[in-house]
């Protein structure tokens, strides 16, 4: 059950119809969300109702501990058990050749936010079990996030339930109707019909044709993962529940630090606060020590997406990138993004420039990300490197879905809550109708099925 | 504390969506089906012999002798079991012609000619339908039509050589010059109709169909601009043997398609040796293949690669079904 299929909605709208004539009774209503969770895994594989709430109660008892315990070893000793749990799920079940549908990886992430926080003394347990389990496997976003921390999760669940607001329901469906247009429409067209064709035999295509399905590859990621994103937010605020923002604009970067504030904003974080600023050295004097820990942070990160040389060398090739970013001190690059047409005008030149090259570097580094192995990487940039050129194989369509996905990443955030409230003000019927509408156009123009969201493996 | 707005909008999307399924002008676009809450609590547990697919659902693996019904909630099988259930009325001209392409196994035409022998027994024989008229690889034949041939330049897209895309229906381009022929010989009596397949070319040749020392037809495939020919030929009755033969080159020619005057099933084998699904994908040309196919009028059309690919596991996963 994918957050594409109809049997999600039909789940999402069931709990919904559950959930809210409970929401004033908090237990009865926090005790939904949490059997809805456990359902949902269950619906993907039995064995998880074992490892979830063994899981969940394990860290729930450690962060209480953490919390009362004073003394640093055994703080440690807490933390470490919180560790070698969460970080134990993810390797049994992401390298160990243990066999089942879901990696938990998002699960173990989302729930050391729990402990890790309580460890450092920047937040307190969830005084409530219930809002405890319910948070750590929050069924919109386990399956891929976006990581929310579970003090925020907790807090929301704990807290008394406010009425959704109309507005707010409103746009909880203009989301969910956005992120099956991104997947369906945008991100399964571009790898139907080019990326998977090329990256599966690039000796059939030539070297332009190559560098449009890399292009189109980084388009179909970001809409395949900000689509699942739109949907999991829009799932959690259906619920009166706000989860953080995952994307903002990323190919509009304007450097490679600047693109990891803006693309997969929760793991980047995630990475950050708890991996990076937990390795040793990062206030020492020595410069290299920091910028080392960063290239050991993304080599991890590289290699959390799967146990393969292709991703170590992705996440070798972002942290060379930002290493020297940073020992360069060419790291502040808080300025908003540009708007698209500002870049014509005065310094927009300077900044269409960097944020060009970003993105061509962030494409090559996606050609190891994509590609199964370095073999067939390799196979990609000889193509690259035939200067061949033939666009025959580029369809007339194909080319408008990659021109209207590069326009819509880069549509301002102005006009995009310009089209939310508008959408969230509309009367009841017409909010029905259009998403009954968007849904029939896309089942009758997409796929016949919905490709697997690409970070659900991860 | 129920959120009237929201759940009335949600309550009218899936009205909308329930009504389009349900509504015979709009059920082509999709909708969602009555049954679609009752599975919601189904959960799975491995040794119950479900494994989960890489889509996120579930699946069971077929088991020898078991029977299991097609799902088919589009109903996109709808024409075909409509065309199939005129052809076993017997109504006139009710021909139900099936492709079937396929990779290795298919080139012999085993499994396949089995089926078209199962089918024609129970539907009716409407003709052996489409097969290449020469040998790419050794193992190519078909039961029923003997095939042999010589001089041609065979080009099958599983090699790609030729950079227009354009292997007819069935993945093959017999390139030839004068004297070049094909001979196929049948061992059931009953074709009265044989149409040759070609490519009409500027400064193309022409080609004859011969049945012992009659010239059933002469054809020229010269044309203005390069696209699809097809040459029917009214075949002698009794007559088991002819060849083609090329009078003048170049001709191209793609295969003979077979066929009888009777209500029934044509069943096409269509295998291409050391074939990927994505032979059809990405090495046929699509508006030649379409004129192809449109041609045939194939009610139903059978995709049936994967040997070739389960060597790849992630192409299997996550890229076959695209």
């Amino acid at each position: 059950m994918t957050p594409t299929s109809a049997a999600w909605f039909a789940f999402l709208a069931a709990v919904y119809l559950v959930y809210w004539p409970l929401a004033r009774f908090r237990t009865l209503a926090v005790g939904v969300i949490l059997l809805a969770n456990w359902l949902l895994y269950a619906r993907w594989d039995l064995r998880y109702l074992a490892l979830i709430p063994a899981a969940s109660l394990a860290d729930y008892a450690i962060a209480h501990a953490l919390d009362r315990a004073s003394g640093p070893f055994l703080r440690r000793l807490l933390v470490s058990a919180s560790l070698a749990i969460n970080l134990g799920l993810i390797v049994s079940l992401k390298y160990t050749g243990w066999v089942l549908p879901l990696s938990l990886s998002f699960y173990a992430f989302q729930s050391l936010t729990g402990t890790l926080d309580v460890y450092r003394r920047d937040a307190r347990p969830a005084s409530s079990l219930l809002a405890h389990l319910a948070a750590v496997s929050f069924f919109p976003t386990t399956l891929s996030g976006p990581i929310t921390r579970v003090s925020t999760l907790a807090g929301q669940l704990e807290a008394p339930a406010k009425p959704l607001a109309a507005d707010d329901g409103g746009r909880a469906l203009f989301l969910i109707g956005l992120g099956l247009l991104k997947k369906l429409a945008i991100a399964d067209y571009l790898a139907a019909n080019l990326v998977d064709r090329v990256f599966d035999f690039p000796n059939l295509y030539t070297a332009a044709e190559t560098a449009i399905a890399v292009v189109a590859y980084a388009f179909q990621l970001y809409y395949d993962f900000s689509g699942y994103t739109d949907i999991a937010i829009g799932s959690a605020l259906l619920l009166g529940l706000n989860l953080p923002r995952n994307f903002r604009q990323p190919y509009l970067a304007e450097s490679l630090p600047d693109f990891w504030r803006r693309w997969h904003i929760t793991f980047s974080n995630w990475l950050r606060d708890y991996l990076y600023f937990s390795l040793p050295g990062l206030r020492s004097r020595h410069r290299i020590i920091p910028a080392l820990n960063l290239l050991i942070t993304m080599i991890l990160g590289g290699l959390w997406h799967g146990a393969g040389w292709n991703f170590l060398i992705w996440g070798l090739l972002h942290g060379v990138a930002l290493t020297a970013a940073r020992l360069w001190g060419n790291t502040r690059t808080a300025e908003p993004a540009p708007r698209p047409c500002a870049l014509l005008r005065g310094r927009g030149g300077r900044r269409a420039a960097n944020t060009l090259l970003t993105f061509l570097y962030v494409c090559f580094a996606w050609i190891f990300f994509r590609a199964p192995d370095p073999e067939s990487a390799w196979a990609i940039l000889a193509r690259l490197a035939s200067f061949t050129f033939s666009l025959a194989n580029i369809s007339g369509t194909l080319a408008l879905v990659l021109v209207i996905a590069a326009a819509g990443h880069a549509v301002p955030s102005k006009w995009y809550d310009r089209g939310l409230n508008f959408y969230a003000a509309r009367p009841f019927y017409v909010q029905g109708a259009a998403l009954a509408a968007l849904v029939l156009s896309l089942q009758y123009v997409a796929s016949t099925a919905a490709a697997p969201f690409i970070y659900t493996r991860f | 504390m129920m959120p009237l707005r929201p759940t009335l909008a949600i309550v009218t999307a899936a009205a909308c969506l329930y009504l389009a399924r349900h509504t015979p002008r709009f059920r082509h676009l999709g909708g969602i089906e009555s049954t679609l809450a009752a599975g919601l609590l189904d959960v799975t547990l491995p040794p119950s012999g479900r494994v989960a697919d890489a889509a996120g659902g579930w699946t069971t693996p077929a088991r020898p002798g078991a029977i299991h019904p097609l799902v088919d909630p589009s109903g996109s099988l709808d024409r075909f079991f409509e065309t199939l259930r005129r052809t076993e009325m017997r109504e006139p001209d009710a021909v139900t012609h099936i492709l079937h392409y396929g990779d290795s196994p298919t080139t012999a035409d085993l499994i396949t000619a089995d089926v078209r022998d199962l089918l024609q027994k129970q539907f009716g024989d409407a003709g052996h339908g489409f097969c290449l008229i020469g040998q790419p690889w050794a193992w190519y034949m078909h039961r029923g039509v003997g095939i042999s041939g010589s001089g041609w330049r065979i080009s099958p897209a599983t090699q790609s050589a030729l950079r227009d895309g354009m292997y007819g229906l069935g993945g093959a381009s017999f390139e030839g010059v004068d004297g070049d022929a094909s001979h196929l010989a049948l061992t059931r009596d009953g074709h009265t109709g044989l149409e040759v397949a070609f490519l009409r070319q500027p400064a193309g040749g022409s080609f004859s169909v011969i049945a012992g020392d009659a010239t059933l037809a002469a054809v020229d495939t010269a044309g203005d601009v390069a696209g699809p020919g097809f040459a029917p030929v009214g075949l002698p009755s009794g007559a088991r043997r002819f060849s083609i033969r090329v009078d003048r080159g170049p001709v191209r020619l793609f295969g003979v398609h077979l066929t009888r005057p009777a209500p029934g099933v044509i069943y096409s084998s269509l295998g291409l040796n050391g074939a990927y699904v994505s032979v059809l994908a990405r090495v046929f040309r699509e508006k030649h293949w379409r004129e192809q196919l449109r041609h045939y009028r194939p009610a139903l059309v059978i995709v049936n690669y994967g040997t070739n690919e389960s060597v790849y596991e992630n192409f299997v996963d996550f890229a076959y079904e695209k």
